[in-house]
Parts: C-alpha cells; sequence; structure tokens
C-alpha cells in the first residue's frame, strides 16, 4: 500500500508506504538499503514497487490519494473512544496529529498499576484492530518521545512482522521520576522539534539527548532560539506542559432526560429545538459559535443512536442549527422509546460579528455568508462529498486534470473567495492557463470513457461512423487530432487520438483513438 | 378573477384574449399583447418585483430573442434540446457568465456526475466561484436545487433535469423568486408538451455545419417556444462557443506573458520556495 498526494502543478507525490515495501522495493541498482519512502515522486515508487511485485510474484501496490480530512475526523472520532480511559483526552499540537494523550495522573491505583492501566488500553485498540505503541511517563514530552523512538524489544517470534507485533503490543512505563534518565539516550527528534533543527544537531554531532542536556543553556538558546530549551525542559518535567483537552469542556453538554420514556416525533423535535435554544443562548454569552455539534439519543435498549452535525462557519443561530438538525433527524428512525438526548458541542469558534449596514440592500457583501448557510445545509443533508470546488491539476489527461474537494473542508478565506467580487482577479494558474490553451472541452465527461464500436477508413485515420446509444450514427464533420500522451510517471501509459465529430443530426461528441490498441472510445459530449 | 388566471395555462388564455382585440389596428396589436402579457405576468407573479435586475445574455443575438432583452433575475429559463451533443448545456452555461458579475456563485446541480469544469473555465467562469453538487438520487437533486434557488449568495443555478413534477417545478419557481437566483434547467425535448412554470422556454437545436467549410464554432438554432410576456415562436441562429473573455482578458495577458514551453515545469519552478522553519 502506498498512499500518494497530488501537488497543484500535478506532480504526485509518496507520503507514507508500508513498510514491506519500503524495503521489499529497495532497487538493486541503488546502494541503500531503504526502497519507497515519503517525498518520493510517484513514478519512481510505482516503478519500485511493480519490480518487487515482478520478483515476488505478488499483487502490485495498492495506491491510494491521502485524504488529510478523513484522517484527522478518524483520529478525533479514536480520541473520542478513550474517553473512558481518562478523564482529558488531546491530540497532540501538530497540523496533521498521530497521537492521542492521556491524562493519567492518579489513575493507576484504581487499576491496580499503571502497568495494568496501560495494557488494557492496548488491548482495548487491538481489539479495534489497531496496533499502538504506548507509553507512560512523568511528563507529557518524555511519554511522547518513548513512545516514538525507544528501540522495540522483541521476543523470539517465528516472524519478523510477529515479533514486531508482540514488541509494540508491550506498553513502555517509565518509573515515576525517572523521566530525565529514560530521555538520556533517545535522539532529539523525541523532542518534537521541527525537522531543520533536528537536521542542524545530527550536523553538530549531537544524537543523544544528554548530550543537549549536558550543554549549557545559554549555548542552546543563542544557537537554537527558546523552542528547545522549553521542549527540553517539558520532557525532563522542569516546565510544566498541560494536555489540552480535544472535546469541549463538560458545560457545552446539554442533556434532556424524560422521566417517561417517549417515542414520539413532535415531542423529541421539540425536545431537541429547547437543547439547541439553550446551547445557543449559553454560547452566544460568550460570544461563540458551534462548529460541530454532535447529537445523541439514547434508547431504553439497545445501542445509541448520533450524529454530528458540521458547520462552515460558526454560528449560535438556534433557526439554522435547528434546521440542521432537522435535516438530519427526518433520516433518523427510532424503534425504542427514547430515555435522553444529549447535545454536545465538539468544536467552537469565536463568533464573527458583523455591524448591519443602516442602508441595507446590497445583497453581494452578504454573499459568503449566504453561501455558508447554503453549504452547511447541503453537505448536512447530502455528505460532505456531493458538495465540492473543481480545482485544476496540470494534467493533459483530461480525467485527470479536474478534481473536486469538498467545499466544507476548504479554508475559509477560500470561501470567501467564492463570494467576492472578482474585481482584481488573480492570473490563472498555470494549470488553468494549460487549460485554456489546450483544444476544445466538453461540457459532459464521461467518468470513464466508453468502448464505442466505430469506423474508420484510413488506418490512423478519423472516425467514420460509430454507434451510440443503440443508434447508427454518421459522422458529418471532424476536427482533430489532438493527440494526448501523457503519463509514464502515472500507473498506466496512455496515448490518444482525440477527434471533435459531428454527427448528420449535428450533434458533436468527443471520441478517441487509443493508439495502443486502436480501439475507439466516447469520452465526452458537447451538450 | 387572479385565481382563475393563475390556474390557466398561458397559451390558451393569450389567444383568447388577443382574438377579443381583433378590431384593433394590426400595429397596436403587438403593443397589446405585449401589455396584457405584462399585466398576466404581475397577476401571476404577485411577489415578482418588476424591479429586478435584467441581465444581458452576453450574446447579442440572444438577447434579441428574449423579450426583455436578457434573464431576469429571479426567473426560471428552461433549456430543451433533442440530442445529446446539441451544445444547449454549452449555451446555457455561458449564458449564465454575466450574471456572476456581483460576486455570488454559480451553483451546478450535477447528478449524473459529468459535468467537466475546464469546458466551464473555457468560458470564463471562474472556478472558485463554483459549487458543484452532487445528489445522489431525484429526491435529493429536487431539495438540492430547491435549496440553491433559495439561497441569496448565489446567482445562478445551472443543472440538467431530466424528470421533474408539476408541483416541485412551480416550488423551484416560488423558490427564485424571493431570492433573485436565475435558475437554469437543462430539459430534454420531450418535456415540451409538459406545463411549464418557467418564466422562459428555449428551444435549441444544432444546425448542422455541413455547408460551410471551415467553421468549427457549431451553430444553434433557438427558439422561444414559450415566454410569459406572450412573444414566443420566434427563432434565431447563433454561434457558440462565446468570445470567452478570461477575466483580466485572457489575450492581453497571453500577449504579455510569454508561454513557457511546458507549463508544468514552470508549475514546477514557483513552487520551489525555500521551506518555512
Amino acid at each position: 500500500m502506498v498512499l500518494y498526494e497530488l501537488h497543484a502543478s500535478g506532480a504526485a507525490k509518496v507520503t507514507a508506504s508500508c513498510p514491506k515495501l519500503a524495503t521489499a522495493a529497495a532497487a538493486p541498482w541503488t546502494h541503500t538499503t531503504d526502497g519507497i519512502r515519503p517525498g518520493m515522486p510517484l513514478a519512481e515508487a510505482t516503478s519500485l514497487a511493480a519490480r518487487a511485485a515482478s520478483d515476488e510474484a505478488a499483487a502490485p501496490p495498492h495506491l491510494e490519494l491521502v485524504d488529510p480530512l478523513a484522517d484527522r475526523l478518524a483520529i478525533e472520532e479514536l480520541a473520542e473512544w478513550c474517553a473512558p480511559f481518562a478523564p482529558t483526552v488531546g491530540l497532540e499540537e501538530s497540523p496533521a496529529p498521530e497521537s492521542l494523550l492521556l491524562e493519567v495522573t492518579g489513575l493507576g491505583r484504581l487499576c491496580g498499576g499503571e502497568e495494568k492501566l496501560a495494557r488494557r488500553v492496548v488491548a482495548a485498540f487491538a481489539e479495534r484492530g489497531l496496533t499502538v505503541r504506548a507509553a507512560l511517563a512523568d511528563t507529557l514530552g518524555a511519554a511522547w518521545a518513548v513512545a516514538h523512538f525507544a528501540p522495540l524489544e522483541c521476543p523470539e517470534r517465528t516472524s519478523e512482522v510477529e515479533a514486531i507485533l508482540a514488541g509494540l503490543a508491550e506498553p513502555l512505563i517509565v518509573p515515576e521520576g525517572e523521566s530525565p534518565a529514560a530521555l538520556d539516550p533517545l535522539p532529539p527528534a523525541g523532542l518534537r522539534l521541527p525537522a531543520d533543527t533536528c537536521t542542524l544537531l545530527a550536523e553538530l554531532g549531537l544524537h543523544e539527548l544528554r548530550q543537549i542536556a549536558a550543554l549549557r543553556r545559554e549555548t542552546l538558546l543563542a544557537r537554537f532560539g527558546p523552542q528547545l530549551l522549553a521542549r527540553l525542559d517539558q520532557a525532563r518535567g522542569t516546565a510544566p506542559e498541560a494536555i489540552v483537552a480535544r472535546a469541549a469542556p463538560p458545560e457545552w453538554t446539554f442533556e434532556w432526560l424524560f422521566e417517561h420514556p417517549t417515542g414520539r416525533r413532535e415531542m423529541i423535535e421539540w425536545t431537541v429545538n429547547e437543547l439547541v435554544a439553550r446551547t445557543c443562548e449559553a454560547l452566544a454569552r460568550e460570544g461563540r459559535g458551534v462548529l460541530r455539534l454532535e447529537c445523541r439519543f439514547e434508547p431504553e435498549q439497545g445501542a445509541a443512536e448520533r450524529f454530528v452535525i458540521g458547520l462552515y462557519r460558526p454560528s449560535a443561530s438556534p433557526r439554522h442549527l435547528e434546521e440542521l438538525l432537522r435535516l438530519k433527524l427526518e433520516q433518523v428512525r427510532f424503534r425504542e422509546p427514547l430515555v435522553s438526548i444529549r447535545l454536545r458541542v465538539l468544536a467552537l469558534a469565536r463568533l464573527e460579528c458583523r455591524q448591519r449596514e443602516f442602508f441595507a440592500g446590497d445583497d453581494s457583501r452578504d454573499a459568503p455568508q449566504h453561501i455558508s448557510l447554503l453549504v452547511d445545509r447541503l453537505s448536512n443533508r447530502l455528505g460532505v462529498h456531493a458538495v465540492v470546488r473543481p480545482w485544476l491539476l496540470a494534467s493533459a489527461q483530461p480525467e485527470f486534470t479536474c478534481q473536486y474537494r469538498p467545499v466544507s473542508s476548504l479554508k475559509e478565506r477560500s470561501l470567501k473567495k467564492l463570494g467576492k467580487a472578482a474585481r482584481s482577479p488573480a492570473l490563472p494558474s498555470a494549470a488553468s492557463r494549460s487549460t485554456l490553451e489546450s483544444g476544445e472541452r466538453p461540457v459532459h465527461l464521461e467518468p470513464e470513457p466508453r468502448a464505442l464500436a466505430a469506423i474508420s477508413v484510413a488506418p490512423e485515420g478519423p472516425p467514420m461512423r460509430f454507434r451510440h446509444a443503440g443508434r447508427d450514427e454518421r459522422v458529418v464533420r471532424v476536427w482533430g487530432p489532438e493527440r494526448i500522451e501523457t503519463s509514464w510517471w502515472r500507473t498506466r501509459c496512455v496515448r490518444r487520438d482525440y477527434y471533435q465529430v459531428e454527427t448528420a443530426d449535428g450533434d458533436r461528441y468527443w471520441l478517441f483513438r487509443e493508439l495502443n490498441s486502436g480501439e475507439w472510445f466516447l469520452h465526452g459530449t458537447f451538450a | 378573477m387572479a385565481k382563475s388566471i393563475t390556474t390557466h395555462r398561458g397559451s390558451s388564455l393569450l389567444t383568447s384574449t388577443t382574438h377579443s382585440g381583433g378590431i384593433e389596428p394590426r400595429s397596436d396589436r403587438a403593443a397589446l399583447v405585449l401589455a396584457l402579457g405584462e399585466q398576466l405576468r404581475q397577476i401571476e407573479g404577485a411577489r415578482f418585483t418588476a424591479s429586478a435586475e435584467v441581465i444581458s445574455s452576453g450574446h447579442a443575438a440572444l438577447d434579441r430573442l428574449l423579450p426583455e432583452g436578457g434573464f431576469r433575475r429571479g426567473s426560471l429559463v428552461e433549456w430543451l434540446s433533442s440530442g445529446a451533443g446539441s451544445g444547449a448545456a454549452t449555451l446555457a452555461l455561458a449564458a449564465a457568465r454575466p450574471a456572476l458579475e456581483n460576486g455570488q456563485a454559480l451553483v451546478v446541480v450535477d447528478r449524473r456526475r459529468r459535468f467537466y469544469p475546464p469546458a466551464a473555465l473555457r468560458l470564463g467562469i471562474p472556478l472558485e466561484r463554483m459549487i458543484v453538487v452532487r445528489p445522489a438520487n431525484d429526491a435529493d437533486q429536487a431539495w438540492a436545487l430547491d435549496q440553491a434557488l433559495r439561497s441569496r449568495g448565489v446567482a445562478a443555478v445551472w443543472a440538467a433535469v431530466e424528470q421533474a413534477e408539476d408541483s416541485t417545478l412551480r416550488r423551484w419557481q416560488l423558490a427564485a423568486e424571493t431570492s433573485g437566483v436565475l435558475g437554469f434547467l437543462l430539459r430534454s425535448k420531450r418535456a415540451r408538451r409538459e406545463p411549464s412554470w418557467a418564466e422562459l422556454r428555449l428551444g435549441i437545436e444544432p444546425v448542422a455545419s455541413e455547408a460551410r467549410t471551415q467553421a468549427r464554432a457549431p451553430r444553434l438554432r433557438v427558439q422561444l417556444l414559450r415566454s410569459r410576456l406572450g412573444r414566443s415562436g420566434s427563432t434565431v441562429e447563433l454561434e457558440l462557443p462565446f468570445p470567452a473573455t478570461w477575466p483580466g482578458d485572457h489575450e492581453t495577458y497571453r500577449q504579455t506573458h510569454p508561454v513557457p514551453l511546458d507549463s508544468s515545469l514552470a508549475a514546477a519552478k514557483a513552487r520551489r520556495r525555500p521551506k518555512r522553519a
């Protein structure tokens, strides 16, 4: 499995790959032992992987585009799921967090020892099918460093993979007061430092934390800035660091308990609206608005029904929230009478205050707000991936020229742009320029090129007749060919001759001949 | 009185009124029809204010065909075409572009997932102002269209609608009226016999370009099938595509900026910035 990301320039880069490929695909012509590694162009990676696959007669690797939003949502869900283990659960501070932080001070006694607690957490993750590396220490920094960089103690097992898994399952416990000692042999990267600081440290020959700790603080400050010192102190326990709870504080939870369980729709809707009103009132007092709101319906028996609504911009308007909740509520069926309904604010942000204009009437100024309301409604009912914005890539192959991104995952800035008058337009990007300079493009493009039976007179010539939608079409005029040849860096080489054809009825289609096989395909319609 | 008119279909009503005014001189007849049409429109759409802005379609020939010289904000326009590759969708998309001038968004409802944005970019529609909605079924499509037509942040909605019930169409029309959104619905020619709530109904047919030799641009015959203002039946032939004006004039841009050998190389170079610490 290889994960890759696409850049706006059309270059595809590997982000991550499974460890097996990293070693198995080591190219014989390089002297290094590492194969596929992050940052490598996808082309190189696929050729390496293909070679490895042919050597071992295995299937070619699975390629997948990175989805940072999905990653983020998945780890947030895990954090929420960890709530039974610790009162405070947080994520590491990073744009793409990979570690969960649990505050377990004083909990060891309740579980019969800290080690038992750690084992329980690891076992619970294993039950979910996840292998985690757990470390427990006095400070957040030390636990992070140990979890990431302590050497694996692998017991003897039949296979290497099994041994690694067994090693991972062993939680690492740093006894009280021994954090500095545990940190000493670890590399400086364990201090959660930016990559260039780590490189600099390595260049200076500082490979272990004990070397850094032995240096004078003034020199460290002068050379590396305050961050290194702060991280060092936090890890060694001389400076405080608290886990930032991911979940909103409990005061943003509003619950309604029914004295008599009810399954009546009107009652449920009324209660939800009442809870929304309370939430909005409490939030508006602080000048904050909801970004994500969880709604949980607890029945007498069975599993609770739950859904989350997401908003594009923070809102504390009961009407807007009620509407979004109602859209979701319509799709839920309650089989059992409900005991309680709970609203919980999962994410909030400061409300944007706007002064009302005395002479209202210019609608275009309100456009971004109206658009965000529309996007909220559409994405909550139809799903995030059904409300998208096109994004161009500088790729010659028509089906890869355009990519869609969910509007609700865009930054707010770009939404403002969406509504802003284009009075001073930005210069066209390279991708859009290449689109403008290429040949004509149809308004409708088939998701997959459709194979056609077509007749051409000359072997390399344009089509004369083709069969489409159960009809024989006679081609009257032809424009082309436009040769599109791309992609040795994609998985498959593509060579096509595109023709714009006009049939006897005057309809225009976009056909191509696959040059490798000589077959004809319909790719688009000038609808 | 008003009620009886609204429940009638426009065309039959109009023929009867013109007939009763048959004693008028011929030159006055057209003016009378227009005046009665205006009266009818005011009765039919009580909330539909005549003050709503009329936007040029961006094409002089098409503007001449339209009774008001353009599309009025807050109206629904049906584009009926026979074939798949008639060019009706392209024409409608191009005609939506002038509506975007005041900074609102274009919503494309793409039920079949076949919309190809680069074609829109070539017509001069900036992609960052476009929201593509891809509903999974007809019910979701109807709902999404209704929501988009109701939003004041939207300038125009462009959607291919295969099946729509009378009541759904009526709801869309009311939604568009309240918000001032221009709704362009692409429909099959078969819908011609169905009643319509749309302000305008245009029929589009491709003109086979056999006779002409060099011209590459497709020619279309646009017929005004129905208009609430009454004047219908006239036809115009026009050529696609509209002159694509890149915001900030693409031609000037091309002349003043040398085109790199390969645009992806240029992009790669532009992206090579020093990494931030």
